[in-house]
């Protein structure tokens, strides 16, 4: 039974000390000021350390130190900050460490606003970075589920030695909802990093973090190894949520907030005798199309709905591959679509079926 | 017993603040404060000095408080999402003058030290309020309530009038939750030396048989799925 009232933010903060995440360095950004609150007095409650950087710069490549060194890490920031980090998330990629960055995506681009978006989805999802990189990209919708996918989101950066991007926005940041917490036990027993940069004791030689190969043939080898690990992540990684899907004709896609009015919108279209559904996709990289597959029997259009002008539709149309319809609708600029716009745009699309 | 009204707005100070944790409900209390007095009587202002949340604030519910006589003081609505700590030059003539005032702070220390500006402004009558959510992290325990109240009432340069229990679990509140509530927050109140002045409770939860005064609460949904329109 829930026992704990938590806004989102402090959830990203709560379920990386549960994952064993002791050291934050950031810089304050709003929509998500309240991570960095949070773990400012959080984390030395745990013998953690919370550093405030001098720039979003500073802060990524405080992470690639602890990373390299074995520790659980993390940062956040929203939309800007997170542009000022993407030579560092490339580095962090090319160097294969594991870490964990937080994204409350605001409007955008350039300084946009304050306002909650999902206008980051190329740039998470895509790339945003130098260099032919993934991240793996978790999209939590809940406050409950950002506790939870904290926990996972720190286990594959381990298991793949890769970054992982956790995304939320301006509303799951800030709202507030009953939640369980992990359990706590105090320090965690992690399995080792043998390749991580503690010195030579045992080992007799040192380990060295880097991602510069001047040889083209050595570099290309590197990324062909990095191509089999993130080919192993769309094997093994892929997670997704579906709510009445069975016998859906009509299948919204959304994720995370937009997810919740997605699924109130179906509960209303329902109520109207039309047969919609839902995916709602957990990981955006690796993008699921298992539920896809399982829609493309009965479905007649997908509509894809996002806070933006159009981006994971564009990975919708990738999975569909011309089989169904996919309709878009989405606001940008840090305006949500309320649940009256999208069962309206539904049934649009319904009607012209 | 379980229904607070309507004897303790007869007596409700002139000018009367919500101040608490991050997330202790200051706003919504604020809100339906606001809401209960202008119901009663004359125009009511409400100073909305919280510049630490930008999403769930006061200013948010001015369109909507307007029609039942509550007129919010924050800056125009044109920078409502401006992330800028402005504030309006009326909120000194409001606290200083003879209106009705609820003025809703921001949160924690961080929100508190705003008020801390206004010291000067404040009268003797003033009430200032702590509200407490004991299912908040940082307020669950009596060690924790207590802490925040000083370190709120230092940055605010403020002196507690009394504490209002706020404890609450969302959609999954169960009376037993702000029974529980309660005692941390009374036992808070004795260390502190301070009367706990009502439990705010959800209308639908509030029952005849509490054994604490009961401010019944109206809620203001904002979550785009709360809503249908």
């Amino acid at each position: 039974m829930p026992r704990v009232l938590m806004k989102g933010n402090e959830a990203f903060g709560e379920g990386a000390i549960r994952a064993g995440c002791r050291y934050f360095f950031g810089y304050p950004i709003t929509p998500q000021s309240e991570l960095p609150h949070y773990l400012a007095r959080r984390l030395p409650e745990v013998g953690g350390v919370y550093l405030q950087a001098e720039s979003e710069v500073a802060a990524i490549n405080m992470v690639y130190g602890a990373a390299a060194a074995g520790a659980r890490v993390m940062t956040s920031s929203s939309s800007p900050g997170i542009s000022l980090m993407q030579e560092g998330i490339s580095y962090l990629a090319g160097a294969e460490l594991p870490c964990v960055i937080v994204n409350v995506m605001r409007g955008g681009p350039g300084l946009g606003n304050i306002a909650p978006a999902q206008s980051d989805y190329f740039q998470a999802v895509k790339g945003g970075g130098h260099g032919d990189y993934r991240l793996l990209c978790l999209a939590p919708s809940s406050v409950q589920e950002i506790l939870d996918l904290m926990g996972l989101a720190f286990d594959l950066a381990d298991k793949y030695r890769n970054p992982v991007m956790v995304l939320g926005d301006g509303i799951l940041g800030q709202m507030m909802e009953p939640v369980e917490l992990p359990p706590y036990s105090g320090e965690l027993e992690l399995p080792p990093k043998p390749w991580a940069t503690t010195g030579t004791a045992g080992r007799g030689t040192r380990n060295i973090i880097n991602s510069l190969y001047i040889e083209p043939e050595e570099l290309e080898a590197v990324n062909l190894r990095l191509r089999a690990k993130y080919q192993r992540m769309e094997e093994e990684e892929k997670r997704w949520e579906t709510y009445l899907l069975e016998e859906a004709e009509l299948v919204l896609v959304a994720f995370g907030t937009m997810a919740r009015v997605a699924r109130a919108a179906v509960e209303r279209l329902r109520e109207e005798g039309i047969a919609a559904g839902l995916i709602r996709p957990i990981t955006l990289y690796p993008f699921p199309d298992a539920p896809f597959h399982a829609a493309f029997s009965r479905a007649r259009a997908f509509l894809v709905v996002e806070m933006n002008l159009g981006q994971m539709v564009e990975d919708v149309r990738l999975t569909v591959e011309g089989r169904c319809p996919v309709h878009f609708y989405g606001r940008t600029g840090g305006v949500v679509p309320t649940v009256a716009e999208v069962v309206n745009f539904a049934k649009e699309v319904w009607q012209k079926l | 017993m379980a229904n607070v009204l309507p004897n303790i707005f007869a007596s409700w100070p002139r000018v009367s603040i919500f101040c608490g944790a991050l997330g202790s409900g200051k706003t919504t209390l604020a809100l339906n404060v606001a809401w209960r007095l202008a119901s009663e009587e004359e125009k009511v202002y409400l100073v909305d000095l919280d510049v630490i949340n930008p999403l769930f604030r006061s200013r948010r519910f001015r369109e909507k408080l307007a029609p039942w006589g509550v007129e919010v003081i924050a800056p125009p609505p044109a920078f409502d999402l401006s992330d800028l700590p402005a504030l309006p030059a009326a909120i000194g003539r409001l606290l200083a003058g003879k209106e009705r005032v609820v003025v809703d702070v921001g949160g924690d220390g961080v929100g508190a030290t705003v008020l801390g500006a206004y010291a000067s402004f404040l009268t003797p009558e003033a009430g200032v309020f702590l509200v407490v959510n004991t299912c908040r992290p940082f307020s669950s325990t009596v060690e924790e309530v207590v802490r925040a109240a000083q370190e709120i009432a230092q940055a605010g340069r403020v002196e507690l009038t009394g504490l209002i229990n706020n404890t609450h679990l969302g959609e999954v509140t169960t009376v037993e939750v702000v029974r529980e509530g309660w005692r941390i927050v009374e036992e808070a109140g004795r260390i502190l030396g301070l009367p706990v002045i009502f439990s705010a409770l959800r209308e639908d939860l509030v029952r005849d048989d509490l054994p604490f005064p009961v401010l019944p609460l109206k809620l203001f949904p904002f979550l785009p799925w709360q809503s249908v329109d």
